[in-house]
């Protein structure tokens, strides 16, 4: 045991004593970290502001003088390109307007039903029915998309408010219980989905990479220079040279895990500050959240030592091991998109329990709030399980002399 | 005491590096030499088990060894030194020796070992052993290592690689000195006259064979004498 702390004394040293290796390990996948998320941030922001400054096109079809009033004196009303037709003009014109906004000439049509206005009065009354109105918009066109959600705030809401209070009076009341919380689970969540698409992919990605930087070297660098055949020559245990190495490799990667996902958390105000309208809104995991995802990425850490300790181990030097540890990095990559582009829906258990994989669904639930204790456990133990077995198999590797003296 | 039974080593493509060698190492100092590629550092690490003989017997102290790993061998006092030193950077001094000897050693232990081997306890026992130390400070250190682990049989292959004149000089004494005090056999590859001139015993190894053996006096004179060719002309050019 004294010898294993020792030999992963050593190891700590060696990177520790080293400037490249700090920077290379530590600050060079900040610098990456916050670089990407603040490009992201400023693209998104300029798409924002560009639909902002967007007159939008509105065709209007038998409004009412309320309508008008309400559009005109809303936020809406001063740049957009707004017209009012009849339903006969719209008819005879239909197949134009409904081009346009298929086209993205147009951005919205908002068809009232031609006795919306009788409909609203008798309401107003207290009558039961209710009048209709119908909006079309093209949800793959931005431009469309913001300004239908923009002429449903300041307008649609606007006007039901007002045949509401027309009709029940005093609404402070009914206003009283329900926007201002709403609001802030918009942001929250917005800011959360974000996370949740990224955070998977970088923990898996930039783990990885700290691993290898490190274990390469560790292991078939020493090869390469001998200093593993001469440590192996005294009389220490190989058990207790590979514990020792392979705490070192652990020790260095949980350490950037924490760099990482620190740089991360503090970097999100960038990309959300730039988003505009998303907000500012702050990031909160609970204390138990933190615990899932350290737990989650340590066990990743300890399969990773062992993936990259066997194959180390088998290579005869750096080149190689590099050059074999190659296509494993794009897999491990790949597994980690994977969840990025998740379309809804839920995974079997069964494929939390696939080591990489499972982990960057268990991350990805964790920021959508909806990882569950059994999907958690199965995440874990999965990548734990596989992270034991290639523990023992390097250790035997390491029994090897053909293997350990290149013979 | 150390014998080697018919042991042969092939490689791939038929090639006999190693040819029926039949030896017996009881104690005290021997040198191995002969021309390059005539399979000396091959013998050792059959030897340390850092490779396994294609045939033949190793027995160590009336066991057979032949099937036991290098760590197996090291823990039965068989200890080796590579040609090259090695560098442990993030290890000091200190470190090498504890994991040599497998305890703590108390400074006055670790101050006999350094000083056999020349080197001050107090200058060096703290020192990284990494780029900054010279070549024949290495060397020292990892003979140091050796002289730590008291093992009763310790082969160094050409000790004197990259050594200058100066420190080749307190290596010898170092050897001098450590003829004198370990009990064990030191078995030493070389090509230095002056190495062998310390020597108890030379065995000469060409082209994968033994073709002599003996005390050191009748070997030397026959090297000097030139009989056989291709070790002196080695020997000439070194000296
Ligand atoms: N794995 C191997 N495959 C092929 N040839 C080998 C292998 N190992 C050793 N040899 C060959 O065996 C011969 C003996 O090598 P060895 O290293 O034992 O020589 P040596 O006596 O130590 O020489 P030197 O004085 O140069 O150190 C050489 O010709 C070498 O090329
Ligand atoms: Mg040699």
């Amino acid at each position: 045991m004294n010898k294993t702390i020792l030999i992963a004394k050593k190891e700590l040293f060696r990177i520790f004593s080293d400037r490249k290796m700090i920077f290379s390990l530590y600050i060079l996948p900040v610098i990456i970290v916050v670089a990407i998320y603040s490009i992201m941030g400023q693209l998104i922001g300029s798409m924002s502001k560009d639909i902002e400054e967007h007159n939008a096109v509105i065709t209007v079809v038998n409004p009412t003088d309320e309508l008008k009033d309400i559009i005109s004196s809303s936020e809406m009303g001063k740049n957009a390109d707004i017209t009012f037709v009849t339903e006969d003009e719209y008819n005879s014109k239909k197949a134009e307007i409904e081009d346009g906004i298929l086209n993205g000439d147009s951005d919205l049509i908002v068809y009232l039903d031609k006795d919306f206005g009788t409909v609203a009065d008798s309401y107003v009354a207290g009558g039961d029915s209710l009048p209709s109105m119908k909006i079309y918009y093209n949800s793959t066109e931005n431009y469309s998309s913001a300004s239908y959600s923009n002429f449903g705030s300041e307008v649609v809401d606007t006007y039901k408010t007002t045949l509401l209070d027309s009709r029940y009076g005093d609404l402070s009341m009914l206003n009283a219980f329900n926007v201002d919380s709403q609001v802030i689970c918009k942001e929250e969540k917005a800011n959360m989905e974000f996370l949740a698409m990224m955070l998977p992919y970088m923990v898996v990605m930039m783990l990885f990479a700290g691993v290898m930087s490190v274990g390469v070297d560790a292991i078939a660098g020493e090869k390469e220079r001998g200093t593993l055949s001469s440590m192996l020559i005294s009389p220490v245990k190989r058990s207790e040279i590979v514990a020792g190495k392979l705490i070192a490799m652990a020790i260095l990667s949980i350490i950037s895990a924490v760099v990482y996902c620190v740089a991360m958390i503090l970097s999100i105000p960038n990309i959300t500050g730039g988003a505009g309208n998303m907000g500012a809104g702050n990031i909160s995991f609970t204390v138990g959240q933190m615990l899932q995802l350290v737990a989650i990425m340590v066990v990743l850490v300890y399969f990773y030592v062992g993936v990259i300790g066997l194959i180390a181990t088998l290579s005869p030097n750096t080149r190689a091991a590099s050059s074999a540890i190659s296509p494993i990095y794009i897999v491990i990559i790949i597994l980690g998109m994977m969840t990025m582009f998740r379309t809804g829906g839920t995974n079997s258990i069964g494929s939390y329990f696939i080591p990489v994989y499972g982990s960057a669904l268990a991350i990805s639930d964790l920021c959508n709030l909806e990882l569950t204790s059994v999907n958690f456990l199965a995440s874990v133990l999965g990548t734990l399980a596989c992270g034991i077995i290639l523990t023992f198999v390097v250790a035997k590797a390491f029994n090897s002399e053909k293997l350990m003296f290149n013979a | 005491m150390l014998e080697l039974k018919n042991i042969s080593y092939d490689v791939e493509d038929n090639k006999e590096i190693l040819k029926d060698i039949n030896l017996k190492i009881d104690g005290g100092f021997v040198a191995i030499t002969g021309p390059n590629g005539g399979g000396k550092s091959t013998l050792a690490k059959v030897i340390a088990g850092i490779i396994k003989p294609t045939s033949g017997q190793i027995i160590l102290d009336g066991e057979d060894i032949t099937d036991l790993n290098i760590t197996e061998r090291a823990k039965k006092g068989i200890s080796f030194a590579f040609q090259t030193p090695v560098k442990f950077k993030g290890l000091t001094v200190k470190d090498l020796l504890k994991l040599s000897m497998g305890k703590n050693a108390s400074f006055n232990e670790e101050c006999n070992i350094l000083s056999s081997v020349g080197l001050c306890a107090r200058d060096y026992i703290n020192r990284e052993v990494n780029a900054s130390l010279s070549g024949g400070e290495l060397k020292r250190i990892e003979i140091a290592m050796i002289l730590a682990r008291g093992t009763k049989l310790s082969i160094f292959d050409e000790p004197e690689a990259g050594i200058d004149l100066w420190s080749f000089n307190s290596l010898i004494k170092v050897f001098e000195h450590m003829r004198e005090t370990v009990k064990g056999t030191i078995v030493i590859i070389s090509h230095q006259e002056r190495i062998l001139n310390t020597a108890d015993r030379i065995i000469v190894l060409k082209e994968g064979r033994l073709i002599k053996e003996g005390a050191r006096d009748e070997i030397y004179g026959e090297l000097l004498d030139g009989v056989d060719s291709g070790v002196c002309n080695r020997l000439e050019e070194n000296i």
